[in-house]
This record gives C-alpha cells, sequence and structure tokens, in this order.
C-alpha cells in the first residue's frame, strides 16, 4: 500500500452498553463517520484483554480503539476500573517494544455522545493516517533453501 | 545455615510434619539444582550458599493438587530466599497455594553470585535480607545495604528510537524456540492452559516466527502485571539467553508508577489489574 | 591420505558460498552479555548451524552449538503448502518449493549420526516425507572432527566416537597447518573434486582426548524400571519444559496445522504448517475427549528417556541418543540424563 492512498484499518471495541450504543446514535442521527473502523461489539470495554488487542494489530489492523462507558457509568459498576489501568500499561510496553502508542487509544463514549463518538474516530483515523501502516515483519519461513 | 536448614529439615521429616523438603543440593558434575528430600537419613544433601539462585517456590503449585482424586494434599516445606517469598506472597494471595500445607524455610539471604562470583545483578537491587513471611528463619541476616532498583535496564531500552527498540526487540525475540521454559520456571505463571499451547490456534498458531514469539512473550508478561517479582527465573533458564527479564521488568517498574506503588509480593492486595481503583493511581492520560 | 591447507580450504568455502547456500556453525547474537552468568546460554554468543558468506563467519573453534543441525532438516516451522484465492475466485494450492542443493559444512559426527534417527522415521517407510527427503538428498555434509570431547559429552559410550566419519559424506581432521580430508561417499567425492586436495604420505592424525565411558542399561533392566518410583524423583526438579527435546538431534515430533495467514497486503491465505512438538509437553498427548494417557510430568519425563533407549532402538533399529551432550548442558534445572542411565545401568535385573 502506497503512503498516499493509505486508508488505515481501525478495530474498535465497544462496549455493548454505552459506546456501542452511541456509535449507533451517531449512526441514526446520520453524523459523518470515517469508513476506516471495524467495530467489535463487548460486553464490557473489562473484557478487551491485552490478546485481543494485539491478536488486531498483528492480524492487520493499523490501529486499536478501545471506547467503554465513562467511569463510574459501568453496566457493571467496575468493569472499566481494570480498562483503565490495563490499557495504558499496554500502551506502555508496546512503546516499549517498538510499536507507535497513537495505535491505541482508549476513551469513554456514552450512548448519548454521538458527536463525541464521531470526533473520537476522524481523530484517530487521522492519527494513525498520519502514522502510516503499521509494518510488522511477517517473516516467511526459511524452509526452502 | 547449612546446618540449621538440615536440622530443620530432619525434625520436620521424622515429625512427619512434611512429606518432602524442597531445598538446593549439589548434582553429581557439581552444578547446584533443586533437591527433594523425602527421607530424614537424605538432609546431609542438602546445602545453601550463593550458587542457589532457583526459585523452588515454583514446584509448590504443582505439589498443592492431590496426585489422584480423592488423595489429601501433602505438605512441603521448601526453602524460600527473600525474593522466593515474594512469588509465594503472590501464589497466596491468587489461592494457587494452601497456606497450611507449606513450611516455609526462610533462609537470611547474602545475596546470589554469578558463575564467576560476582554479585548476581538482580542482587544488588535488592534491600531484602530476611523473607517477608516464613515458619522458621535460618541464618544471621547480614546489614541491609541501601540500594534503591533505578531500572537502569529498562531506561537505556527506553531511551532508544522507536525504530531501534523494535529492531532490538525482534532481533532478541528471532533467537525464541518456544521450549516455554520461562513459563514453566516462572512460578507465578500458573494457568492449567496456556494461551500460547491451546489446541485450536485461537491466539496463536504452533509456527516459530516472529508474530508468534512476540505475542507469546509479550502476553506473558503482561499477564504478570503485578505478579512478577523480577525473581529472573524465565531469563536464568533461557537456552537462546534471551533477556526476558527486561519485559517484565518494564511492566512492573510501570505498575508501581502508575499503580500506587504497588510492587508484587509485598502485601496481601493482589494484583491491580483485577482490581477497582482507589484514586491513589497516576494513570497516563491517554486520550 | 588427502590434505588441504587452511588457507586453501577458506578460499575453497568462500567461492562455495557463492554459488550455493553454505550452512556453517557460526556465532550469533549480541556480543555484549553477561559474561559470569550461571546460564550458558546469557554469557555471549552462542553457536548455531546457519547460512553463512564465507569462511570468516565460520566459528572455527566451537564446542557444539546451541540446536543441533537438525533444524537444517526438519525446520522448528515449515510450510507445506498454501491455499490462496485465484483470480478466478477459486482455490489455488501452492506447493512449498523444494529445497536446493546445497552444502552443510563443520557439522560434528554426533550431529550427523542423529540424522539416522530422522531418516528410518522419515524416510524408512512409504511414503517418505517428501521435504525431508528433498532437503537431505540435495545436502553434501562435510563434517568438522571434534579435536577431543567436550565437557558433558559422551558420545563413545552410545557407540560414536568424536572423529567417526560413518554418517558424513566428507570429514575434516584438524591436523598441523590445515586439515585432514577423508572423502567418504560418492556425493562426497563429487564435492572434494573442487576442492583442490593434496596427496600426502603420511599424514599424523591426532588422537582426540575421550571421556570416561559408561556402561548402558540393559533393555531388562529398562523394561524392569518402567514403573519405578525413580521416575517420580526424577520428575520432581523437572520443570517440564521442553529444552532437551528442542536441542536434541534425534528428537523428531512435530504437529501439523492448518492456520489463516494474512499477508501485509491483506491477502488472506492458507496454509499447513508443520512445526516442532515435543513429549514434555502437557498436551502432547491429549485425544480427543481429553484423555491424557501422560497427564503427569514424571510420565512425560520418563517417555523421552524410554524413546531414546528403548523405543528407537527396537523400532528403527537405530541409536536413539548420540551422546552430544546439549540436554545435560541446557537442562535448567540439571537432569543429566547420563546420570540416569548410570542409575539405571547400577539396578539389579528383577
Amino acid at each position: 500500500m502506497s503512503g498516499d492512498g493509505f486508508e488505515p484499518r481501525i478495530v474498535a471495541f465497544l462496549c455493548n452498553w454505552c459506546s456501542y450504543a452511541g456509535a449507533d446514535t451517531a449512526g441514526v442521527s446520520r453524523l459523518e463517520l470515517p469508513p476506516n473502523i471495524l467495530p467489535v461489539r463487548v460486553m464490557c470495554s473489562g473484557r478487551v484483554s491485552a490478546e485481543m488487542v494485539l491478536k488486531a494489530l498483528l492480524s492487520g489492523a493499523d490501529g486499536v480503539l478501545v471506547l467503554g462507558c465513562h467511569i463510574g457509568d459501568c453496566h457493571y459498576g467496575s468493569g472499566n476500573h481494570r480498562t483503565v489501568k490495563r490499557i495504558p500499561l499496554l500502551r506502555r510496553l508496546m512503546t516499549y517494544m517498538g510499536i507507535e502508542p497513537d495505535r491505541l487509544r482508549l476513551d469513554w463514549v456514552s450512548g448519548a455522545e454521538a458527536g463525541h463518538f464521531a470526533k473520537i474516530t476522524t481523530e484517530f483515523v487521522e492519527a494513525v493516517r498520519a502514522l502510516g501502516p503499521l509494518s510488522l515483519p511477517l517473516r516467511e519461513d526459511l524452509d526452502t533453501g | 545455615m547449612i546446618e540449621d536448614i538440615r536440622a530443620l529439615a530432619r525434625e520436620l521429616l521424622e515429625k512427619g510434619a512434611v512429606k518432602c523438603v524442597i531445598g538446593y543440593e549439589v548434582g553429581p558434575t557439581g552444578r547446584v539444582r533443586p533437591a527433594f528430600v523425602y527421607e530424614p537419613g537424605e538432609v546431609e544433601r542438602l546445602i545453601f550458599d550463593g550458587r542457589c539462585d532457583q526459585n523452588l517456590v515454583t514446584y509448590l503449585t504443582r505439589r498443592n493438587k492431590p496426585r489422584k482424586k480423592g488423595e489429601e494434599v501433602p505438605t512441603t516445606a521448601v526453602v524460600v530466599k527473600p525474593c522466593d517469598a515474594r512469588s509465594l506472597r503472590v501464589l497466596l494471595n491468587e489461592h494457587q497455594v494452601q497456606r497450611d500445607k507449606v513450611y516455609i524455610i526462610g533462609v537470611a539471604c547474602h545475596g546470589m553470585q554469578n558463575a564467576d562470583g560476582t554479585p548476581e545483578l538482580r542482587c544488588t537491587r535488592c534491600d531484602q535480607r530476611v523473607p517477608l513471611l516464613y515458619d522458621a528463619l535460618c541464618g544471621e541476616p547480614p546489614e541491609v545495604l541501601a540500594v534503591r532498583d533505578a531500572y537502569e535496564d529498562v531506561q537505556q531500552i527506553e531511551a532508544l528510537p522507536l525504530e531501534e527498540r523494535l529492531a532490538y526487540w525482534l532481533g532478541e525475540l528471532d533467537r525464541c524456540i518456544r521450549c516455554y521454559a520461562c513459563r514453566q520456571a516462572c512460578p507465578t505463571c500458573f494457568c492449567s492452559v496456556c494461551e500460547a499451547e491451546r489446541d485450536d490456534s485461537l491466539w496463536v498458531g504452533i509456527a516459530d516466527r516472529i508474530p508468534e514469539k512476540a505475542f507469546f512473550h509479550i502476553i506473558r508478561a503482561f499477564h504478570q502485571a503485578g505478579r512478577c517479582t523480577e525473581c529472573n527465573a524465565c531469563e536464568a533458564v533461557c537456552p537462546m539467553g534471551i533477556p526476558l527479564s527486561l519485559i517484565n521488568r518494564k511492566i512492573a517498574k510501570d505498575v508501581a508508577q502508575m499503580m500506587g506503588g504497588y510492587r508484587a509480593g509485598e502485601s496481601e492486595e493482589p494484583t491491580p489489574l483485577v482490581t477497582m481503583l482507589t484514586g491513589e493511581e497516576a494513570i497516563d492520560e491517554i486520550h | 591420505m588427502k590434505f588441504i591447507e587452511t588457507r586453501a580450504l577458506h578460499e575453497w568455502l568462500d567461492r562455495l558460498a557463492q554459488e550455493m547456500p553454505l550452512i556453517a556453525p557460526t556465532a550469533v547474537g549480541p556480543q555484549e552479555k553477561a559474561p559470569g552468568s550461571r546460564n550458558p546460554a546469557a554469557q555471549g554468543q552462542q553457536v548455531f548451524y546457519r547460512e553463512v558468506e564465507g569462511a570468516a563467519q565460520i566459528a572455527w573453534d566451537f564446542t557444539r552449538t546451541a540446536l543441533s543441525a537438525r533444524e537444517h532438516f526438519m525446520p522448528k516451522t515449515e510450510t507445506l503448502f498454501t491455499i490462496e484465492t485465484g483470480p478466478d475466485g477459486k482455490a489455488v494450492l501452492h506447493e512449498t518449493k523444494l529445497a536446493q542443493p546445497r552444502v552443510f559444512f563443520g557439522i560434528r559426527p554426533c550431529d550427523a549420526r542423529g540424522l539416522r534417527v530422522l531418516d528410518a522415521v522419515m524416510l524408512g517407510q512409504e511414503p517418505a516425507d517428501v521435504y525431508y527427503a528433498q532437503r537431505r538428498q540435495n545436502t553434501t555434509l562435510v563434517g568438522l572432527a571434534c579435536p577431543q570431547m567436550w565437557e558433558d559429552c559422551f558420545c563413545n559410550s552410545v557407540g560414536g566416537a568424536p572423529d567417526a566419519a560413518d554418517d558424513v559424506d566428507i570429514l575434516l581432521i584438524q591436523v598441523e597447518g590445515g586439515f585432514a580430508v577423508q572423502v567418504v561417499t560418492a556425493k562426497g567425492e563429487r564435492l572434494a573434486a573442487g576442492m583442490g586436495l593434496q596427496e600426502v604420505e603420511r599424514l599424523e592424525l591426532p588422537q582426540p582426548k575421550l571421556n570416561e565411558q559408561f556402561a548402558l542399561p540393559t533393555q531388562q533392566q529398562w523394561l524392569a524400571s518402567f514403573n519405578d518410583v525413580y521416575w517420580q524423583r526424577v520428575g520432581d526438579r523437572c520443570l517440564s519444559c521442553r529444552i532437551c527435546s528442542y536441542v536434541c538431534p534425534t528428537c523428531r515430533c512435530f504437529d501439523v496445522r492448518d492456520e489463516t495467514v494474512v499477508t501485509p497486503q491483506g491477502e488472506r491465505i492458507v496454509r499447513r504448517v508443520r512445526a516442532w512438538d515435543s513429549c514434555q509437553g502437557v498436551n502432547y498427548r491429549v485425544q480427543a475427549g481429553g484423555a491424557n494417557p501422560r497427564a503427569n510430568l514424571e510420565q512425560r519425563l520418563r517417555n523421552r528417556f524410554y524413546c531414546k533407549y528403548y523405543y528407537v532402538p527396537i523400532d528403527y533399529a537405530a541409536d536413539g541418543c548420540v551422546g552430544c551432550g546439549r540436554c545435560v548442558i541446557a537442562c535448567p534445572v540439571n537432569i543429566d540424563i547420563r546420570e540416569v542411565l548410570q542409575d539405571l545401568a547400577r539396578r539389579e535385573p528383577a
């Protein structure tokens, strides 16, 4: 993919109770949304494990967005308390291993914040677009020597 | 110190208070290795010195399960250094070991030595001379040196430009042969089925390529967040000499920094990654 | 007796590397490490058999490589074939390109001997494994004799020798000023034709220093020890990692799976992957429904010894262990195969 025509592929993990509803509201309200987002509905942002983020990145995503309920609004009470610790920690580890931190973003979107959802997704797509495609070496096997 | 350990081991075995004592012995070729003593007459095998750097707590999780259904879990005595005690504390916090099935032979630690007699790096960063928990203490604790772990090794990597960091890690992890010795030696890696070994390849396949290896090591380290006590067991067993502790120490440093100075194994609090916010955190704003 | 001067050998290797892939022992990894570490692997660079560009990259004074020669005949991971979507939307199967002629220089006699077991398994019965067969046929083995038996080697106790020429095409033995060359096979002769060998009348071959030989357990002793509590005692220490089987020149277990991968171009392809597996892994013997006949660690550890010394000799008429000493060195908890063998050999036959 050349740099000019680069369209980032973004995997967005949306919590069922707030952010997915927020995305829905944004759609119903006919807000302009970037087409680069591949939404994955999860029951809680606390469900989003490091495995899911990494697997998305290794499977071809250029960025991962994690959206959940605002702290205090979690449907399960404190699911997002784990998210708010886990994702920043993972972001630091990613950076340490050599992946740009801005390829992972955590934010909160309630069911009513359609405008906020549109803003975050647009911002994130532009941020990842600026970074360019994520190129991790997918080394082919040395099995034909 | 050695005599204290042997006398205690003999007494425990004679009384029948424990079925087995896990300590250290010298193997036939002169290498120090874990020893499992079942008979009072065998306690002379036990030794303790600066070569006994393995973390014996690793062996407790598997001994905490009955060998056959319905059998009682036997009590095991284990020789524990201050660093090992922190691993044990984590296992107790996570209910992987029953406290009443373990007899902790604590040893006052003078630090471990490398093969060439120099102090082990991790010991130069440690200020604990007496284990945090024990049933009996052997040896006289030496004076505590005023040391503070500044994570210089981690900072060196952090200071590299992003591309160099990626190149460094890809170079190191490329040597991995997926033997899983790091995981097996780790006292706090106790899942019964590892994500990297699932038959359905859900997260990672069987191939020995960079993506699989990187995935395994990053996830293993991440699962140890707030659990890793930086005992270095993973790195010490790696047959490819990969500096694995650099990954775990980075996480430990960040956990301490972001989550109210939490250090694994120093309290009865479980890892902060599974608990609610307390208000003492200083987590990065990432949006 | 044939002879080649050191410089001539280097020049020949440099030329050879231009013509075809040349695999040879070479030092890998960062130089600055922890020289005093208790972990031998962390002390500095380790030597591996890898493709090199010339004699300058070859580690001439190595003892044994960290991984055996097996990785070049049964790679840690290989793609057997891929399935892609063709232009008409139909599935297209691509076979993996087969091996090119190559020279494996500097293989130790024990590593070459280990290939006997792999040959027996992969080629001994029809159908032969085509991937292995191609690599084997297209590789000329130039052995480099050990000047002595190294610490922890025991090849002389399991029927080998540090300067055995039985399993290589050409064997080099270091002598004053160069190498004595024994051309063993026709394949070796073809390669040796380009080496520029000198014919010398008499050559004093060094006698390699041997380690003390020990007796192996008899078949009766193996049979009698199967249910012994001894395995529990050795297993106490075992971590159940896979180091011993992955460094071993004769371990050959593998797993095959189909995987969907996404290429950097975003195409989804399916590939059939074959990768090393180990009987020391907990899920190695799990069967449909979840039954695991080797669920206990000591059963798995026991299998390693029986496989090498009881099953392989019976099933394949080959020696299952070549005494390279890799597992002895690499085992992090010092489970020493020599100690186990001697313990068993001391037992009274039941």
